[in-house]
């Protein structure tokens, strides 16, 4: 069995890393706006904090962090599944399944509606879908 | 060589094992390591400590934990054929699913929970899931496993 290609993970993380930040950047500038104003106000967080580099920093570090985790799963995945499109959405769904229930954890807690929950939830799933998509379509065997 | 098929029965029986793994670990994290620490999120992040410790909260927790038992085993039981199978397998596959779960944490660290809190309860998960990860992989095995 071939080893990981760790130079294609890189390339196919950091590629997936831009389109998760693409997608989830208009998305909660638009579509999740109101949800993300109305978290802002509930944690009592100062809007133009929330609003700030350093409250976005780690959002976009956590999606390029979740590219490679999932150029990574689907090369780990590879020899199980088949290379292809089908095998990138499925190695999609580990860390979407994975950071999906934590959520649905916290909702459950009060921290935010389950109507937010669902939408935010659906909007993860297209991300993390088209981000995996494109950085498998980069990875290839040495 | 076309690698067989998942094991189903075993993903089953390890997705179960590591599930209740993994409760156990987040109750005693959750309600004794953590409870200061939960509590003070409640107070200061406006939620009421009745909904976090609510019967149907309580039946969210148990089922995520399930969900994540499920998980951690069936991305064992994926990558098994490039990795081969053992502890270093699963605790790579712990891993796939711990840093997603605590990449999530961190992006809440700055508003929903605090950094000390994330980094607290973050170590912890890594434990839980670890822990829920080698016991389900321990229980998963295929045709063809030599004991």
């Amino acid at each position: 069995m071939a080893s990981i290609n760790v130079g294609r993970v890189v390339v196919g993380g950091l590629v997936s890393g831009v389109v998760g930040n693409v997608i989830d950047g208009v998305a909660n500038n638009t579509l999740m706006a109101q949800d993300m104003a109305d978290l802002t106000r509930k944690f009592g967080m100062d809007p133009a904090m929330a609003q700030s580099l350093a409250a976005a920093v780690p959002w976009i570090a956590v999606d390029f962090i979740f590219g490679f985790v999932m150029i990574f799963t689907y090369a780990a995945m590879r020899p199980r599944f088949g290379a292809g499109p089908k095998t990138a959405m499925i190695a999609a769904f580990v860390p979407f399944l994975a950071a999906s229930v934590v959520v649905y954890g916290f909702t459950s807690m009060g921290m935010m509606s389950m109507a937010a929950y669902w939408k935010g939830t659906i909007e993860a799933l297209v991300s993390t879908q088209v981000a995996a998509l494109a950085g498998a379509a980069l990875y290839k065997e040495a | 060589m076309v690698p067989q098929r998942v094991n189903l029965g075993k993903l089953v029986a390890g997705s179960v094992l590591a599930g209740i793994v993994m409760n156990i670990c987040d109750y005693v994290s959750n309600n004794f390591i953590l409870a200061t620490d939960w509590e003070h999120i409640a107070r200061i992040r406006n939620v009421d400590m009745a909904d976090m410790t609510s019967a149907t909260a309580l039946i969210t927790y148990i089922t995520v934990d399930l969900l994540l038992g499920f998980l951690v085993v069936w991305t064992y039981a994926a990558i098994r054929p490039r990795l081969g199978r053992g502890p270093g397998t699963a605790v790579i596959a712990g891993f796939m699913v711990f840093a997603a779960e605590a990449l999530l944490m961190a992006s809440y660290a700055v508003s929903f929970l605090t950094w000390d809190v994330f980094i607290r309860g973050g170590l912890l998960m890594l434990v839980t899931t670890l822990a829920g990860a080698l016991s389900g992989a321990w229980v998963y095995g295929e045709e063809g496993d030599m004991d």
